[in-house]
């Protein structure tokens, strides 16, 4: 593996693993750049005024080819990008929730002609080989490591899980009725996933054993007195994880702001190495989408992880009658080294609870 | 006249020990050498054509009119003869310049240059100084072909007894000179053909004098280093603003002034800060100079600062052709020095 | 063996005489014993004799101002150092590379120098030490000190493109300069007759617009003595260089290393007959200049000397592994 002296002297001093740093040098050459910038995702290749330009003006730059030296993007290239406003628009770093839809249902990224000498797409900075019906792709760095967490969490923990439903009329009022107030303070909109987050994380502090975390080796339990919630965030290449530090000392619109701030981050590639680390719960949001349950892997050291599934219109019986209600099921995976049944359903009936009856959460 | 000491005259004094003038290399070298023979009568010029010729490039102009023939001598076209005199003269109490003209001749020299004076005091266990400097018009770009163009600094750098000085700007050629004049050692100085009408600003204090084997940063930077002396400063200046001009490069330029005895320290320092570094001579690259600068970076504390290979950039291992677009292909231009420069910077 | 100016009334005082006596008996003793440690392993690099020569190297310098005029010297330079009157013990040290020797043991047996005393010091580069001669000539010439150089060589150095190169320069700029040619007719083991397409390389003179001058019996140390006051004077008056030579005949090999398989052993014979010390003690005993008594003492002291210094440079200390770089540069 390719590597210079002075990538090698910081990564050994950061504790960064070579083998999950792609090389932005000849050859794939491992440079100071790539253990500095070292974020779970590949560094934009970008000219130092080119970025400083990009920066001025807000513009995301990622899949963007340039006109350098290994489609290294240059001052030039940014200047044209800048002075087109079609693509000016669609380069412009918009507000977290439009972010996550568009750039899901476009899909790839979309070729700019005026930035591309060549033919080759401009799909993300690594480069792809297609045989017609196949595309084979070197696995990307930030996969890499998902593929080893991950790997080292499903078999290096027992779990089991625990699926409940929740009924979320009180929940969704309290947003509808909240909207005005928090967006006036905080210039953000609150969402679903604001008021799950707070109703998780005052039910944590009750449970201590959910807001725990185990060592690798599996010898110590570390019980906080402090939530850090982290909130898995889908991008298309891959899974991250920002921490919400303090939650359980934040006020809602607090925590709104906090959220919000750290996932805009999440996308646009800004988040520092320690808002990635040292969550002591997370959830994992697909409510979004149409998925009736689903269960989560445990983000290590957590010793568990709440899944939220989408809401849905469902006749449930209510004093013997039959009505109509929005139901959303939540799963909580628990790491049975730690949790038995009796304490993931005790935190479950208080966080259903508190959801059910979110005015609760404030007291 | 009023021979008092008036606060007018202090003032001129004062004035003129920091007054510069823009001058060329060329009058840098007869106002170094001509101060340096006033101040001591022990200094005198030899060589082929140093008299009423002025010097093969006009390095002693009007010299022989101030000194006179015993002090600026006229040799016949014995190399062998002058160098073995020089040395002579330097061991018995004078101060000899050699007038060498094209550096390629200096090879008629070796003997007495690398057999007689690097080696007479040490062998003569500490006894005796040779106190000479052998001036060299080295390097191309004057359509002077094969013979008449070759920069041989690198052989002499090997010799110890010896020091190596190759300077870049006017100003150094003059105080540098003065200080191989001084230098109570067998010195090989370095002017470069292509540069004697280059100008620049140049101290007229006489005692102005710069230290022999110390680099001087020209420009400092922090994305990349280039280490270089010699004719090629100059266009690695110019390289260095040009890209921070288009790209926002920083580039820190170190000048090397003296070959040997090497400024280890500054250049280590300099790859240490920035990571980067590329070398460029305009002397051949195979057994160039500049390798044995890159050898000293690679085994020094720099190595684990290094982000990147060691490059250098120097002038083709080719005969000087005689053809000037094939001649000027053959060094270091300005556009080369760029483009390696940014290979360093986007980690090639 | 006719003495060729055993006739003559020399009014050369007595003194004189007995110094260059003692002078050629310092030489023949030194390099016979240096001769024999090399073999005894003692000595450990290049030496160079002048067993043989002694009278002309000895007549040469006895013409000079010693310690005020200058001399250079080439690899077979024992003769010239000592006659010029160098400290034996140091010379000793040096040759066996102790740190008490002239160079502290950096220089050896071809780099024997005495600044102080004008020996520019012996060369192990055939002719390098012309050019050093003309330019200390330069500077006396330059600073009017009215001292001469000489500079010593032997019969192949002229073939070298320096001493063509030296020579005009020091005509041209009339150098106060002896080109002094010990020819004793080998280089290593060619004979300077297949080396020269004339006959003697003091014919060359002329070609540089310089005297030439011939001793023929370089062994006859009064021949080679008055011949050099003759040229010292004329060189000193400032009339410019000379060129001189004279024949004489090493007994001992090139080198230690030397077989000696290019000359016969009658020719050496033959030469060992012309011995230049016995001579010079025949003409001293016959012209009544010395005593018997006298010529004696001189033999003892001469050896017990040799042995002094063999006692002293033995018990001297080697040299530090620091003083290897030490004098590289002058401050």
């Amino acid at each position: 593996m390719r590597a210079t002296p002075a990538a090698r002297t910081l990564a050994k001093r950061l504790g960064v693993d070579l083998f999950h740093v792609t090389g932005t040098g000849y050859k794939g050459r491992i440079h100071k750049d790539d253990i500095a910038g070292f974020n779970y995702e590949e560094k934009t290749h970008i000219s130092p005024l080119a970025q400083r330009i990009a920066d001025e003006h807000n513009v995301d730059l990622r899949g963007v080819t340039g006109s350098g030296y290994g489609n290294k993007i240059m001052k030039d290239d940014v200047v044209k990008l800048l002075s087109d406003p079609a693509l000016k628009d669609r380069f412009t770093l918009s507000d977290f929730g439009d972010r996550m839809l568009t750039s899901f249902a476009a899909g790839s990224k979309p070729a700019s002609e005026s930035t591309r000498k060549d033919q080759a797409s401009p799909q993300t900075v690594s480069q792809t080989a297609s045989t017609g019906d196949t595309e084979t792709v070197p696995m990307p760095q930030m996969r890499k490591i998902i593929a080893k967490r991950m790997t080292e969490s499903y078999f290096g923990a027992p779990t089991f899980i625990q699926t409940w439903e929740v009924d979320m009329t009180e929940l969704l009022a309290l947003r509808k009725r909240l909207m005005e107030p928090i967006k006036e303070k905080t210039g953000k909109k609150l969402t679903v996933t604001d008021l799950i987050s707070m109703a998780v994380v005052k039910t944590l502090t009750k449970h201590k054993y959910i807001n725990a975390s185990l060592n690798k080796e599996g010898t110590e339990i570390t019980f906080h007195n402090y939530v850090n919630l982290g909130m898995a965030v889908g991008l298309d290449e891959g899974l991250l994880v920002p921490v919400v530090k303090g939650a359980d000392k934040m006020s809602l619109s607090e925590f709104v702001v906090a959220l919000k701030d750290l996932t805009e981050r999440t996308f646009s590639k800004k988040l520092l190495p320690d808002e990635q680390a040292g969550s002591t719960f997370t959830i994992s949001n697909l409510g979004m989408y149409a998925v009736d349950e689903f269960t989560a892997i445990i983000n290590q050291p957590n010793v568990a992880i709440l899944s939220v599934a989408s809401t849905k219109e469902k006749v449930v019986p209510q004093n013997g009658e039959l009505v109509v209600r929005p139901i959303m099921k939540i799963s909580l995976t628990c790491d049975h080294r730690v949790i038995d049944g009796l304490t993931g359903a005790r935190f479950m009936t208080d966080l259903k609870a508190a959801m059910e009856d979110p005015l609760t959460i404030f007291i | 006249m009023d021979k008092r000491l008036t606060a007018k005259k202090i003032n001129r004094f004062n004035q003129m020990k920091t007054e510069t003038k823009l001058m060329s290399v060329r009058d840098a070298i007869i106002m170094a050498m001509s101060e340096e023979m006033r101040r001591d009568e022990n200094v005198f010029l030899m060589g082929e054509d140093v008299g009423v010729f002025g010097g093969d490039f006009g390095t002693s102009v009007g010299m022989l009119e101030e000194f006179g023939k015993e002090r600026v001598r006229d040799t016949p076209i014995s190399e062998n003869a002058i160098s073995g005199a020089a040395i002579g003269a330097a061991m018995t109490g004078m101060r000899p310049i050699v007038d060498v003209t094209f550096m390629d001749f200096i090879v008629y020299m070796m003997d007495n240059i690398v057999n007689q004076a690097a080696k007479t005091r040490y062998m003569f266990g500490g006894k005796g100084q040779i106190p000479v400097v052998f001036r060299a018009a080295a390097g191309g770009g004057v359509g002077s072909a094969a013979q008449h163009s070759q920069s041989l600094e690198a052989w002499f750098t090997h010799i110890p007894g010896l020091k190596v000085i190759a300077p870049g700007t006017p100003a150094d050629v003059k105080g540098l000179l003065k200080a191989a004049i001084r230098d109570n050692n067998p010195v090989i100085f370095l002017e470069y053909k292509a540069q004697y009408n280059m100008k620049g600003e140049v101290p007229l204090d006489p005692d102005f004098v710069l230290p022999i084997g110390k680099a001087e940063i020209k420009k400092e930077g922090k994305d990349v280093t280039v280490v270089t002396y010699g004719r090629m400063l100059e266009r690695v200046m110019k390289a260095a603003e040009e890209v921070k001009e288009a790209e926002g490069v920083e580039v820190e330029v170190v000048d090397l002034r003296t070959l040997s005895p090497l400024d280890k320290d500054t250049v280590i320092e300099s790859v240490k800060k920035t990571g980067k570094v590329l070398l460029v001579n305009d002397a051949h690259k195979t057994g160039g100079f500049i390798g044995e600068v890159a050898a000293t970076i690679a085994e020094s504390d720099a190595f684990d600062y290094l982000d990147g290979r060691i490059l250098r950039l120097a002038g083709e291992d080719v005969p000087i052709p005689y053809n000037q677009a094939l001649e000027t292909a053959m060094i270091p231009s300005v556009d080369r020095i760029k483009k390696y420069i940014l290979r360093l910077v986007n980690n090639r | 063996m006719a003495n060729k100016n055993s006739g003559k009334k020399m009014n050369i005082p007595k003194e004189k005489l007995l110094e260059m006596h003692r002078a050629m008996l310092d030489i023949r003793n030194f390099d016979n014993k240096v001769n024999r440690l090399v073999k005894k392993g003692v000595v450990p690099g290049m030496t160079h004799f002048s067993v043989g020569e002694e009278a002309a190297n000895v007549g040469a310098i006895a013409a000079i101002e010693r310690g005020s005029d200058l001399i250079t010297s080439n690899h077979r330079g024992h003769g010239q150092s000592i006659a010029l009157g160098i400290d034996l013990n140091a010379m000793m040290a040096e040759i066996m590379g102790k740190a008490t020797g002239t160079c502290k043991g950096k220089g050896g047996s071809m780099h024997i120098a005495d600044l102080d005393g004008g020996n520019l010091g012996a060369n192990g580069i055939v002719g390098g030490g012309m050019g050093m001669a003309i330019g200390a000539a330069l500077t006396q010439k330059m600073k009017n000190t009215g001292k001469i150089v000489v500079c010593f060589f032997g019969d192949g150095a002229v073939n070298e493109g320096t001493f063509h190169e030296t020579l005009n320069l020091a005509s041209v700029w009339k150098l106060p300069v002896i080109f002094y040619s010990i020819n004793n007719m080998y280089g290593i083991s060619t004979p300077i007759k297949d080396m020269i397409n004339i006959d003697y390389n003091y014919q060359r003179a002329s070609s540089y617009g310089v005297p030439g001058h011939f001793i023929e019996d370089g062994n006859d140390l009064m021949a080679v003595y008055t011949k050099f006051e003759e040229i010292v004077k004329y060189v000193r008056e400032g009339n410019g260089p000379v060129l001189v030579e004279s024949i004489t005949y090493r007994w001992l090999g090139h080198s230690t290393s030397d077989p000696g398989k290019y000359r016969t052993k009658q020719e050496v014979d033959e030469w060992k007959k012309k011995d230049p010390i016995a001579r010079f003690r025949d003409y001293l005993l016959k012209n009544n200049l010395a005593s018997g008594e006298e010529i004696a003492k001189q033999e003892a002291a001469s050896e017990e000397a040799v042995e002094e210094s063999v006692k002293f440079a033995l018990s001297s200390p080697e040299p530090t592994l620091e003083s290897a770089f030490e004098d590289i540069y002058a401050p």
